[in-house]
């Protein structure tokens, strides 16, 4: 039997019994050529038939505290997807935030003293400390640009998640407390009448996509 | 509603890191491969999951695939431009009209989806395969475990495991004609 069959082999057991192999770690024993190649193409048929583990609680804890997959269980929240994504993408491309903030800065000509807050604001999107549906339109083309993927992503990325989805919405809203987000709203809106009036670069982070 | 949600979550997830896996085969980095994965799973809660128009878990399987396939792709693409480009320029964009299109992306995958059923890929497939390993790839995807395989085929590990391999490269071949 060759090396290959006996990992995928080996990689079939793990699946089986719940023990999560990663495909990554199998295809890395092997060099890169032929061998490698053919036990991805294995990989990949028993993939596609393979039945679901039975995972015991440990590996099901494992699977939802994954920093992908959280978000998807956060249900209507938006900012999990854009602080899962957005800071991989900066990275990949190699960029500070505060890279990210100057170039942003310097292509909507705002003034360079401006660098610092548009770095704050960009920090707080990155840690959820920020909605990022109100994030500006141009704002989105201008950081898609910087960062290689269209606008139209990053839109979809900050707007909420199920938005039209009519089972999970008619949930939320048995789940939801009508009284709690009608008195949050009034509160938001409070707040808002006390703030003191938006600059343009409080506008492009804050003031929602047509801003 | 929500805990079917988060099963079917879960259920995705390891499938999906491996279908990743599988079509860089180490080429992207471990970082692009977690980007990769995030972008995928971000693409089947948003989009997949509202258009997909299967009624099997073995379509939604495909689908997945599919996805992640492109994604792939994608983010193959981005890490090329990454490294060929020195620098961020809005200026001097490294490849017109190359950043990641999410709507025709959407569609690619949409395109395909609606191709190969993977459960009558089964049933055509697994009465071609030789008796004996079709037993073991039978009885695998049944969940039973090599211990388990051993005792009810009165083989070896060694046999199991050669059975299953050549099972696995037969239903590929298979494949290849099915979706001809």
């Amino acid at each position: 039997m060759t090396t290959s069959e006996q990992l995928l082999n080996r990689f079939i057991d793990e699946w089986t019994a719940g023990r999560r192999p990663r495909v990554r770690e199998y295809l890395a024993r092997l060099p890169d050529g032929p061998a490698r190649d053919e036990l991805a193409e294995r990989i990949d048929s028993w993939l596609q038939i393979a039945p679901t583990p039975a995972y015991d609680d440990a590996a099901r804890q494992a699977i939802r505290s994954h920093p992908a997959v959280g978000p998807l269980l956060e249900h209507g929240a938006a900012r999990g997807a854009w602080t899962t994504i957005v800071p991989r993408l900066r990275r990949r491309a190699a960029l500070s935030s505060t890279d990210v903030a100057a170039a942003l800065i310097e292509r909507l000509d705002l003034g360079a003293d401006n660098t610092p807050r548009a770095a704050a604001y960009l920090d707080q999107l990155e840690t959820g400390r920020l909605d990022p549906s109100r994030v500006s339109r141009r704002l989105l083309d201008a950081l898609g640009a910087l960062l290689g993927v269209s606008s139209a992503w990053l839109a979809e990325l900050a707007s909420p998640r199920h938005p039209g989805a009519p089972a999970p919405a008619a949930l939320l809203r048995s789940d939801g407390d009508a009284a709690g987000s009608l008195r949050d709203d009034l509160e938001l809106l409070s707040r808002a009448a006390l703030t003191p009036a938006m600059d343009e670069l409080d506008r492009l982070f804050t003031g929602g996509r047509d801003a | 509603m929500r805990r079917w949600w988060d099963e079917l979550v879960i259920d995705v997830y390891d499938r999906m890191d491996g279908f990743v896996g599988t079509a860089h085969r180490g080429r992207l980095d471990d970082d692009e491969h977690e980007l990769a994965v995030a972008m995928a799973l971000e693409r089947f809660a948003r989009k997949l999951i509202f258009t997909f128009r299967g009624t099997s878990m073995g379509e939604l399987v495909n689908a997945t695939r599919t996805l992640a396939q492109r994604i792939c792709i994608d983010v193959q693409r981005m890490s090329v431009r990454a490294h060929l480009y020195d620098g961020p320029s809005f200026d001097a964009p490294p490849e017109s009209g190359g950043a990641w299109d999410a709507a025709a992306a959407t569609q690619r995958y949409e395109d395909e989806q609606r191709g190969a059923e993977a459960l009558d890929f089964l049933r055509w497939a697994l009465p071609q395969l030789k008796a004996e390993r079709r037993q073991v790839l039978e009885l695998t995807i049944a969940g039973a475990d090599l211990a388990e395989i051993v005792s009810e085929l009165g083989v070896s590990r060694d046999n199991v495991y050669q059975r299953r391999s050549r099972a696995l490269r037969d239903l590929a071949k298979l494949k290849e004609r099915y979706d001809a």
